[in-house]
């Protein structure tokens, strides 16, 4: 004999295994499965066969499960954390090769010359910024939003009180000689890079959120 | 039937027209679309749950907790202000795009 609560049991527990969260969403799912059972039982199915259409009207367990698993506030939190963590190393990376490459040429003197240790500074400033270009792209909701853009104003502010401190010093490292505007420019570039790519991204993303019709983030059908 | 494309760019547009009428919830919402539709857009059922959460998280639709007539507890969607207006900018867009086919077929005779 057909039992309809132990059958919607045996179903939550599928649901369950699958990776599908309760109370929400499964008792969401539960009272649609319901509905539809009703509906059915209505249009004269037996009970039995009600149940049956409704669980296959509902869909299967698994691709649910995977549309739930991209809104779920617990995965949004853990990327959000993650992201911070990106654009902090990314952001210390960045200001670390700078000065790095500063500190290799001006600790006495301005000197220039390409030694291993500029390769170093220039990778880590071309790994840095790479970083940054696809933190700024995935920094999307708010945390990560606010942190990525409190790390470009850390990093702005910074390269525009070193342009302004270089003129009075003879060098941020207490060089002998004055360092050329050139090098004082192109080391605010850098630092200021984070902050182009925040902007840039920031429009993209509110320029998609104007347009969408978002039709690439689907009701997947069966 | 309609393509599983144009049903997917259409599902949010879809559910935002539907709640501006007032609160309603999953059920009822994909037995209205069958209803206009003609039965030509069909939803699998249980995804149509992960774009209503997706878009209360966009901030567009609230969802509470409440009693159905037989006495079940069924989660309700309501419109937002910011649904309201992210369903003005879509449906200027899908409103364009119906513009140009009507001009294009007027002019084909088709």
């Amino acid at each position: 004999m057909f039992n309809l609560d132990q059958a919607i049991a045996e179903w939550r527990r599928r649901m369950l295994a699958a990776g599908i969260k309760t109370p929400v969403p499964l008792d969401e799912l539960e009272a649609h499965l319901r509905d539809e059972i009703e509906q059915q039982a209505k249009s004269g199915l037996s009970e039995a066969e009600a149940f049956q259409v409704a669980v296959e009207e509902i869909g299967k367990a698994h691709p649910l499960q995977q549309e739930f698993k991209k809104v779920e506030k617990g995965h949004k939190i853990i990327r959000a954390i993650v992201l911070v963590f990106g654009w902090l190393a990314a952001s210390c990376a960045l200001a670390y090769s700078v000065v790095f490459w500063d500190f290799d040429w001006n600790f006495w003197s301005f000197s220039p010359e390409w030694n291993l240790k500029l390769i170093w500074a220039m990778l880590g400033v071309l790994v840095a910024d790479a970083a940054i270009w696809f933190l700024a792209k995935a920094s999307r909701e708010k945390a990560s939003r606010a942190v990525s853009l409190m790390f470009c104003v850390i990093l702005a502010g910074f390269a525009v009180v070193w342009l302004r401190a270089d003129e009075r010093a003879t060098g941020v490292f207490g060089g002998a000689r004055e360092v050329p505007l050139w090098w004082r420019g192109w080391r605010t570039l850098l630092l200021c890079v984070p902050s182009v790519f925040w902007v840039w991204w920031r429009r993209r993303h509110s320029a998609q959120k104007r347009g969408s019709t978002r039709g690439s983030r689907p009701i997947h059908l069966d | 039937m309609l393509s599983k494309e144009l049903v997917a760019a259409s599902t949010e547009p879809v559910i935002l027209s539907l709640l501006s009428r007032g609160e309603s919830y999953g059920y009822a919402l994909i037995q209205e679309v069958k209803r206009l539709s003609g039965d030509k857009i069909e939803w699998t059922d249980g995804m149509i749950y992960p774009v209503l959460h997706r878009m209360e998280d966009e901030g567009w639709i609230a969802s509470r907790w409440g009693e159905a007539e037989n006495g079940r507890k069924r989660k309700y969607y309501s419109l937002k202000k910011d649904g309201k207006k992210a369903l003005k900018r879509q449906r200027e867009q899908w409103v364009t795009v119906s513009g140009v086919f009507k001009q294009l077929w007027k002019e084909q005779y088709v």
